[in-house]
């Protein structure tokens, strides 16, 4: 869990995550962050990693990744710190990247049950980065901006060599996984609305992210795929 | 007077063009090959729309132009490109000095790292473990 001053939500959504979901470990990147989300993680139960300078979302999931990579787990569950991923859709998500269906398993909000209301605008830019996507892939993707997924060591591995954009998994991830040769699917899971604190979305200018966005799917498919997935 | 064309030639216009995609062109392949990032390539793809837009809409630039007393042409597309430059330079200064700062704390956390490290090797040598060397200087 990539976490930047969360520590009003942090702490319930660990606790969350132990009641449901016991067996797993769970590492809470803290990146720098003001506030005390990282004792409030730790206190909770969780592993910390410190990161001394601010990477945004993007930097602090790749972390995850890594850390997963030198501590030679099997499978990650990626997780937002703020509590609107609800840990008892985790196995649904994990379950075909267990199986070996699939190596990456992206939790759709609009694929199960919609349990609160994105606004208006937002969700136009979503359905639009959703059909891209879809079209690129040959695959049907409703929340590629999704943050809950599941991945198998080749994906998270793939990841943390250093294919991550900077800023937030998107569209673009998606399309470097399939162009790639990596299986994705998507699955349906519950979201909630946020308990507290200010959403990480709500800065970024719309138009600069649909740019960078747009130039970074054009990168990924014009970039050379080494096609090692397998 | 003699008879001068005040306007811009359209094989200026084309330079300007040819320029602007070849800069473009540079900038993308870069960002391809992973020496540039996505988000510093959006001011440079920005900046050469710009400039071809100036080229091609001389006509319509031309009055604007004119009310702040440039009468050729040409000479009005120098202060935009020079115009773009500097809002280049501006932003890069502004990124320039992120990583200055990002590179003092990381600097600054190394070398307390370090620091928690000789004492922790002190205490196991101390303590009567061997430990291989170090890139560390005791």
């Amino acid at each position: 869990m990539p976490a930047r001053n969360e520590e009003e939500s942090i702490g319930h959504t660990i606790d969350r995550i132990r009641e449901t979901l016991p067996h797993f470990s769970i590492l809470v990147v803290n990146d720098d962050s003001t506030d005390g989300t990282a004792a409030t993680s730790r206190a909770a139960g969780a592993s910390v990693v410190q990161l001394p300078c601010r990477l945004g979302y993007g930097g602090a999931v790749q972390t995850g990744f890594k850390y997963a990579v030198d501590a030679g787990y099997d499978y990650v569950i990626q997780m937002d710190a703020d509590g609107q991923h609800d840990p008892a859709s985790a196995l649904a998500l994990l379950a075909p990247v267990l199986a070996g269906q699939v190596d990456v398993a992206i939790g759709s909000r609009f694929r199960g049950e919609l349990a609160y209301y994105v606004p208006f605008w937002r969700r136009v830019g979503m359905r639009f980065f959703a059909r891209l996507t879809t079209a690129l892939t040959g695959q049907s993707f409703s929340d590629p901006t999704s943050g809950y997924q599941a991945l198998n060591r080749s994906a998270f591995s793939f990841f943390a060599r250093g294919n991550y954009p900077s800023d937030f998994p998107d569209a673009d991830t998606i399309i470097a996984l399939v162009l790639e040769g990596f299986r994705v699917t998507e699955v349906p899971v519950r979201m909630l609305p946020r308990l507290k604190g200010v959403s990480m979305h709500s800065n970024l200018g719309a138009l600069y992210y649909v740019s960078k966005m747009m130039l970074s799917i054009l990168m990924v498919a014009l970039r050379p795929q080494s096609r090692r997935a397998r | 007077m003699q008879n001068v064309v005040y306007g811009l030639q359209p094989r200026t216009q084309i330079l300007i063009v040819i320029l602007s995609v070849t800069l473009l062109a540079v900038v993308l392949n870069m960002v391809r090959r992973r020496h540039v990032r996505e988000q510093y390539a959006l001011l440079w793809i920005a900046a050469c729309v710009v400039l071809m837009l100036s080229a091609i809409l001389i006509r319509y630039l031309d009055a604007l132009s004119r009310i702040v007393g440039i009468f050729y042409p040409p000479a009005f597309l120098f202060l935009v490109a020079i115009l773009l430059i500097v809002v280049l330079q501006v932003h890069f200064s502004v990124v320039t000095s992120s990583l200055k700062e990002q590179a003092r704390t990381l600097t600054q956390h190394l070398g307390l790292l370090e620091n928690e490290v000789r004492g922790l090797r002190r205490r196991v040598e101390e303590a009567g473990g061997g430990l291989p060397g170090s890139p560390i200087e005791p």
